[in-house]
């Protein structure tokens, strides 16, 4: 702890070191003109995530922050992970080996695969509908170069949303085809590691008399390794054959688990993304290939390349928007998807595989989702002035979901299929806003949505928020939301007769919480301050069958006779969190100069059984924060940017060792010099070097992450120490 | 359910009006930058007298063009004075041309300020009997800068953005001063 306090500190200092003698600069070429007051309307954010249309985010009814196109090329960024933690406020992200998950004040639900955020593009949910994932690395595949901004919502959102937005909304909202206006080409990477290409175009011609204008994206990534050294971990004999344990493909088993991987660790993502506008009417296509490595996975075998995760995906997404009256504003938004997702696992162990499946088996397990909807939504300002606003809404989705899972014998490459159904389901939620400025400086905004799914049944999601502001750009807010996330499709419909029930009355997961925010302005430094309280129930865990249960599940046919150990996911869990945060962000010199800092600290306690014994919530740090800060100088010198996040130690995922595993506070610092090649037109660069102090994550890996017997020590997953990362881009424009 | 899918399906049957572009910056925020932009023009207190006058003109059948004026007004009404003088503000319902330059000459308006809704074509009329005029013209839709409104505000990486055509606000003897057009993105220079 003294070490993050002393880092962070260090951190802290040089962000405001540079601001302090740039302050003097300023002052002592300052214009004679007052711009205090125009420069902070300038700098106010114009958000349109927590209501649904723009608003300025001292206004909007939520805890709401930006992150820009430009901040994300000037400090590095590729991915959503690297977002969260280096430019946002109250969210971070914690890295495996090729993949990531995200928390927000203080609260990560490890190995939920986001399906705790809702993340939107465009107004599209990228949530898959199978599993409701949502994803932060590079299998994202966001369109890095049209995006215009990220804007974060904290805290729960179903009030307009619905499902998976218990942590929080992230909305990522591309550019105009005019604000890019060329071709540009991009490749960069990251030695010797990845290579990532791109090509982006912006266009606006017309069609009919009237501007349409196209932006698209064709881009496409790869990665091979790098190399990382894992174990050895000796566990000995397969339980099933008595033989020595087989980790490789190798018939001869050693026992032994680890080596170097490097073959088996690759992602290959190829993507596109293409939007249009013509009048009151947008469409939007997004297409999706991603494949990647699952070298380290203990359910299959160590590095083999053919140990993989895939997943496939289209969607469109076509939105009309009509003002019949100055009381009545319309939308209508007709979208559909299909997404599916492949698991591939080979193993020479037969303890991983069915009975008589000695040589072992390729498991699979395949994922299918199908969705359509159509929401319409209403806006009417009763009095034509703002002040009086009413939102309702009503989106109707119709899916078809399914999955298979199978073990294909080794040798004989016999199907055994041991799981599978299809379904076609029906949700509909339906929303309703009210906002009302009762004063010029206080304003009240009530809200539910009324969820019904064909999973759940019913559920209210409702809102509260009332804000005060005071001349000199000041608002104080206090919100009370709740959200949930509906039981997913494994949750709902998995069986296995030789260990787990179906659970048939899951219940949605909620969280309830109330905050308080304090904003401040001055000129163009935003200075932010919360509280948060919340509270979690129902949570979906994994629950082990007591006696009864078990004999009644045999009863019905639902386990075979001899089955003695079984499990099903019921909601039993509950949590509560509590903390603040403060951000801090502004610039000096005219903005050539900008900065940002913000920390947030927050206590978590899970209670696993419902009842009063609780735990603290692993890979969730009580502590953590970023500082950022960048001059451009413009011409062609480049623009040097260094970016900081820090995390404190936490709980490693599925421990169960006693004491606790903790993994060490972590340090990551990224610098990047982006500019103009001098003398050749159009042309960029753009150099990221980053550097993790800490060399394990939260997260165990091999067989042993948890207890075994005359075993007690638990290896973490390694991070990439460093990465060096070049890029060019080259802008024709027209 | 039904009533509004019927309000829609109408809607979308009504004959489509020629395009006019729609705001990107919302009206509240629009009207208070306005206020502290026009403080910056030089010549705005020679033009202004003891009163600061905005004319918002509005195109008469546009729904939002409406909706945007009576959301500027509020927000006018809340602010209450530009560069120390009171503010008053005239909503007028007619297409740019000789009534609208007449009253503005009659009434003494220093400010016009288009609410969404107006056409290029309707623009371009307008600008060009606006280039002998002493007046500041500010459009809600950014586009209709670079047709020669004076000033306008646009939505660039979620934060309001000011754009001026320099070349047109010569013409109407707006003298904006360095530091704001150091704020802007400048047309037409």
């Amino acid at each position: 702890m003294n070490q993050f306090i002393s880092r962070f500190i260090f951190s802290g200092l040089y962000v405001f070191s540079l601001p302090l003698w740039a302050q003097s600069s300023e002052s002592s070429s300052a214009p004679t003109e007052d711009l205090g007051d125009l420069e902070s309307l300038l700098s106010e954010p114009v958000v349109s995530t927590a209501s649904r249309y723009a608003e300025s985010a001292q206004s909007a009814p939520a805890t709401t922050w930006t992150i820009t196109g430009d901040e994300l090329r000037r400090f590095g960024v590729n991915t959503l992970a690297q977002a969260l933690n280096f430019l946002s406020l109250g969210m971070w992200s914690e890295q495996g080996l090729d993949y990531a998950e995200a928390g927000t004040r203080g609260v990560l639900i490890s190995g939920d695969y986001g399906a705790h955020f809702l993340v939107i593009m465009d107004g599209h949910m990228l949530n898959e509908q199978w599993d409701g994932s949502a994803y932060f690395d590079r299998v994202a595949a966001l369109p890095l170069e049209l995006i215009d901004r990220i804007e974060l919502m904290l805290g729960p959102g179903s009030v307009l949303y619905g499902s998976n937005a218990m942590l929080g909304v992230i909305h990522i909202i591309t550019k105009r085809a005019k604000d890019l206006n060329g071709v540009m080409i991009g490749v960069e990477s990251e030695f010797i590691s990845s290579l990532r290409t791109s090509v982006a175009a912006g266009k606006e011609i017309t069609l009919r008399g009237s501007p349409l204008e196209l932006l698209a994206e064709l881009e496409f990534y790869g990665q091979q390794g790098p190399a990382q050294k894992f174990g050895p971990q000796d566990y000995g004999e397969d339980s099933v054959t008595g033989e020595l344990r087989r980790f490789t493909r190798s018939k001869n088993g050693t026992g032994v688990w680890g080596g170097t991987i490097k073959k088996g660790r690759y992602a290959i993502l190829p993507g596109g993304y293409l939007k249009a506008a013509w009048k009151d009417l947008t469409l939007s296509v997004r297409g999706l290939w991603t494949k990647r490595g699952n070298p380290t996975t203990t359910y299959g075998n160590f590095n083999d390349p053919k140990s993989f995760e895939q997943e496939q995906w289209w969607w469109g997404d076509l939105s009309y928007h009509a003002n019949p009256s100055a009381m009545l504003e319309l939308s209508a938004r007709l979208y559909g998807d299909l997404y599916h997702y492949l698991e591939r696992l080979p193993t020479r162990a037969a303890e991983n595989c069915l009975e008589g499946q000695i040589e072992g088996c390729v498991y699979k397990l395949h994922g299918d989702a199908k969705w359509a909807g159509l929401e319409l939504q209403s806006r009417l300002d009763w009095l034509t002035n703002g002040r009086l606003v009413t939102l309702l809404g009503v989106d109707s989705r119709v899916r078809r979901v399914a999955s298979l899972e199978n073990y294909k014998e080794w040798i004989s490459k016999q199907n055994n299929i041991i799981q599978e159904y299809i379904h076609h389901e029906v949700a509909v939620g339906a929303y309703l806003e009210q906002t009302a400025q009762i004063t010029s400086f206080w304003d009240i905004n009530a809200g539910a949505r009324l969820d019904y799914d064909q999973r759940f049944g019913v559920h209210v999601s409702p809102r509260a928020a009332t804000a005060f502001s005071w001349p000199g750009d000041g608002t104080l807010k206090f919100i009370y939301s709740e959200a949930f996330r509906a039981p997913n499709a494994f949750e709902s419909y998995y069986a296995d007769p030789t260990w787990w029930v179906q659970s048939h009355d899951l219940k949605p997961e909620i969280v309830r919480s109330g905050e308080v925010v304090v904003e401040q302005k001055f000129g163009v430094h935003r200075i932010l301050l919360g509280g948060f309280i919340s509270q979690w129930s129902s949570l979906i865990s994994e629950v082990s069958l007591d006696e009864d249960e078990l004999e009644a599940a045999r009863d019905e046919g639902l386990l075979v006779p001899s089955v003695e150990d079984a499990s099903q996911y019921k909601n039993l869990a509950k949590m509560k969190n509590f903390g603040g945060n403060i951000g801090v962000q502004g610039s000096f010199l005219h903005h050539k100069l900008q900065y940002g800092v913000t920390t947030t600290l927050a206590k978590s306690r899970v209670y696993p059984t419902g009842k009063k014994k609780f735990e603290r919530l692993r890979v969730s740090p009580r502590i953590f924060g970023n500082a950022h800060i960048s001059y451009a100088h413009g011409e062609w010198w480049p623009t040097a940017a260094l970016a900081s996040f820090i995390m404190g130690s936490r709980l490693v995922d599925d421990s169960g060792f006693v004491p606790w595993t903790k993994a060490p506070t972590q340090w990551m610092l990224q610098a990047t010099l982006e500019g103009p090649i001098p003398k050749v037109e159009n042309l960029r660069y753009r150099l990221v070097g980053s550097y993790n102090l800490t060399k394990k994550t939260a997260y165990s890996v091999g067989p042993f992450a948890s207890p075994y017997e005359g075993y007690n020590k638990q290896e973490l997953t390694p991070y990439d120490q460093y990465r060096i990362m070049l890029g060019l881009q080259y802008l024709f424009e027209f | 359910m039904k009533n509004f899918i019927l309000i829609f399906v109408l809607s979308l049957s009504a004959p489509f009006p020629a395009y006019a572009e729609s705001p990107t910056v919302p009206a509240d925020v629009q009207a208070k930058l306005l206020v502290k932009v026009a403080g910056f023009d030089r010549n705005f207190a020679v033009r202004a007298g003891d009163t600061a006058k905005i004319l918002l003109l509005k195109k008469p059948g546009s729904a939002e063009g409406e909706r945007f004026a009576g959301q500027a007004v509020e927000a006018f009404k809340q602010v209450g004075t530009l560069a120390g003088l009171p503010l008053d503000v005239q909503v007028m319902s007619a297409k740019p041309g000789p009534q609208v330059t007449k009253r503005c000459q009659d009434e003494k308006i220093s400010i016009i300020f288009l609410a969404p809704g107006f056409s290029q074509a309707d623009i371009q009329a307008f600008v060009s009997s606006m280039s002998d005029q002493n007046l500041l013209t500010v459009t809600s839709v950014p586009s209709l800068v670079d047709e020669g409104v004076v000033v306008g505000f646009d939505l660039v990486m979620g934060k309001p953005k000011i754009l001026v055509n320099l070349g047109q606000a010569r013409k109407q003897k707006v003298a904006l001063t360095a530091g704001l057009l150091s704020l802007a993105d400048v047309r037409n220079p």
